[in-house]
């Protein structure tokens, strides 16, 4: 049984198509992605399955349960994090858990949750003494207080600095740990290729790639770019030459090639020095990203 | 029932916290009753203020002195002639009195001595008293020096059970009417539009807590703040003004539980209709202010032109008022005051009804 089961799933804002026809399955202790720029319709589908918002047309189910006729039983086994939840600043960290974990009839306990959300020091820390990422870290522990066995994130790491965005991604995969299935959506290429184990990428409503980060990249964007020095540089003609190179580029002695076959051009690159009596060196090899994969796509970067 | 609870002692313990919406609900109703009472309230009660002036510095003159500060009804300050003529031009004092120097050696010498004593005339009726008290008093001291005995002796008798209603009597229960619409329309109301706004309500339906427990223990703490405050407003006035509650306390209670569940429902309804927290509180005062002003909280009806009276007749407030001034003052039983009480009661259900037909989560 799917974790998650979307089909056909459409959400219409007069002429606005948020979401366009969303079919996919999400498998049980998975980490899924919803990859996409902003106003892709991520946060829309999400809120659907979360119960949040009434779908125009579809079908959703959360391990097996149907969203809308059995939206109370569904809330019970989800967990949320809404994109943006402020809290009630009257309360500090620990009431604001001890106070939403009676809205569930099961919950974990709250130091658990304090500890898991490393806000161990922030406990009796009103609301607004929080940083950025401790509001995240919070409101991904409100999402996990009944225990859930399907995890929603929406956009956890949006607008924090690199560090508490390390500090999340810790978070989430002590989730994949303990077994959750977790479906994030994120604009953040690093974040979708170290975290999920498969991603949809969204635009204008609809998924128009989805699976594995590598596969994406594999099928999409499977050439490589080689950079490396030659000295004494050789003529560009002749590195265009080499096995496998579909583009060569010279700048000085700076080399730009690329590749489908890397490992048969790196080879081509060292023969062809040794027979030229040249040395290769600084030699980098960048595989595509899934940012190559959406520009490749649609012809647009994913954050503009 | 445990999430009722839960929900009901963080929804106090939010109230509690919030340190400015405290000074309005509690402290401002306080301060708003002193300044009325003090206005309209204890003319009779006011002590007259004497400044004293003593340029003869001897026994006699200090027993003079002693005698003044002896006696209840006044305020007795001395200093020198200059700080208190001062001080009576600045309206600080009703009288100010001066000993002359050398008034002890003409009275030794048995020959008349003379006080001057100045009157601050700007309130004709307390400097009519204070020149007849300042008189007294010199007479009275004149007479025990000189020895002649009193010829007519006067008698008082003290009457205890008079049934005498006050304006302070008139004003607290329209304060605490005031009060509980004004926590009503703004209280818990703007607490769900700013939930509402800062998406702590969407946070609320994708949990398995239904919105009525949410709204019922929010509403309950709302009613158990709304006796408090009806307590503290209470008893300051049976403190600082001796107010006489003569009334059944339950049935004050009631009262004040049915007004804080109606008002509360039009705040609800307001907290709908409007756009965001901020047009909700507006939307409120503009509802509150001209309803506290017509309704009559601070005057009565009786005393307006007759059109004015029509409208406070229409007005829930006037309801509110009513009701507890006739329970309060007038022991009224519920049953006397079955229109307040149908008024607010209709008033609750028909906006209870609405706000849950406008009601929205985001």
């Amino acid at each position: 049984m799917s974790a998650i089961s979307i089909r056909e799933l459409r959400k219409y804002y007069g002429d606005v198509k948020a979401v366009d026809g969303v079919s996919l399955d999400v498998e049980e202790h998975e980490i899924f992605g919803i990859l996409g720029p902003n106003g892709a319709g991520k946060t829309t589908t999400l809120e659907m399955v979360e119960t949040l918002r009434e779908p125009d047309a579809g079908e959703i189910t959360v391990l097996g349960l149907d969203v809308r006729s059995q939206a109370r039983a569904v809330k019970e086994i989800i967990g949320v994090q809404l994109q943006t939840t402020v809290f009630i600043e009257e309360l500090t960290v620990w009431e604001t858990l001890d106070l939403f974990s009676c809205f569930y009839p099961r919950s974990l306990p709250v130091d658990e949750l304090i500890e898991l959300a490393e806000l161990k020091d922030k406990a009796t820390s009103r609301i607004n003494e929080l940083s950025g990422g401790q509001h995240k870290r919070l409101s991904i522990a409100l999402a996990l207080i009944n225990d859930p066995k399907v995890v929603f994130l929406d956009e956890p790491s949006t607008g924090l600095d690199p560090q508490a965005r390390l500090r999340i991604w810790e978070i989430v995969a002590r989730l994949r740990e303990q077994g959750k299935t977790v479906i994030l959506t994120t604009h953040y290429i690093e974040e979708a290729e170290r975290l999920c184990d498969r991603v949809a990428i969204m635009d204008h409503g609809k998924i128009i790639a989805l699976g594995t980060p590598s596969h994406l990249i594999g099928e999409f964007v499977p050439e490589s770019t080689i950079t490396f020095r030659l000295r004494p540089p050789l003529d560009v003609e002749l590195v265009s030459g080499i096995a496998g190179v579909e583009s060569a580029f010279a700048d000085d002695d700076q080399f730009h090639v690329v590749t489908a076959t890397p490992q048969e051009t790196l080879v081509g690159i060292f023969t062809l020095a040794h027979e030229k009596g040249s040395e290769a060196e600084e030699i980098n090899m960048k595989r595509a990203s899934l940012e190559d994969v959406f520009l490749k796509l649609t012809g647009r970067r994913i954050r503009s | 029932m445990r999430s009722f609870l839960k929900i009901f002692v963080y929804d106090l313990k939010v109230t509690l916290r919030q340190r400015e919406a405290l000074f309005w609900l509690l402290i401002f109703p306080l301060l708003l009753m002193v300044i009325l009472g003090i206005v309209f309230g204890s003319a009779g009660d006011v002590k007259l203020k004497i400044g004293l002036v003593d340029l003869d510095g001897s026994e006699i003159s200090q027993a003079v002195i002693n005698a003044f500060q002896g006696i209840d009804a006044l305020v007795v300050e001395v200093g020198d002639e200059e700080a208190e003529r001062a001080a009576l031009r600045d309206g600080d004092r009703n009288g100010v009195l001066i000993i002359p120097a050398g008034f002890s050696e003409r009275l030794m010498a048995g020959k008349a001595s003379e006080v001057t004593v100045i009157i601050n005339q700007s309130e004709l009726t307390t400097a009519q008293i204070t020149s007849s008290t300042l008189r007294g008093i010199m007479g009275k001291m004149e007479q025990a020096m000189s020895g002649v005995p009193e010829l007519i002796e006067v008698r008082e008798e003290e009457e205890q059970d008079v049934e005498d209603f006050e304006y302070i009597d008139f004003m607290i229960p329209g304060i605490l009417a005031m009060v509980i619409m004004f926590g009503g329309l703004t209280g818990y109301a703007l607490e769900i539009a700013t939930y509402r706004e800062k998406g702590i309500l969407r946070r609320i339906k994708v949990s398995s807590l239904s919105l009525p427990t949410f709204l019922a223990s929010g509403i309950a703490s709302v009613l158990v703040f709304s006796l408090l405050q009806a307590a503290v407003l209470l008893a300051f006035g049976s403190l600082v003004f001796k107010l006489k509650i003569s009334g059944n306390y339950l049935y004050i209670a009631v009262l004040v539980l049915l007004g804080s569940v109606s008002f509360l429902a039009v705040g609800f309804l307001i907290a709908s209709l409007t756009k965001n927290t901020r047009s909700a509180g507006l939307a409120a005062q503009a509802i509150g202010m001209p309803m506290m002003f017509l309704s009559g909280i601070f005057f009565s009806v009786e005393w307006v032109p007759a059109p004015v009276r029509v409208i406070a007749h229409c007005l829930p407030l006037y309801y509110l008022g009513d009701g507890l001034r006739e329970v309060m003052i007038n022991s009224a039983s519920l049953f006397t005051v079955w229109l307040d009480l149908a008024v607010l009661g209709g008033m609750a259900l028909v906006a209870f009804a609405a706000s849950a037909k406008f009601f929205r989560w985001e």
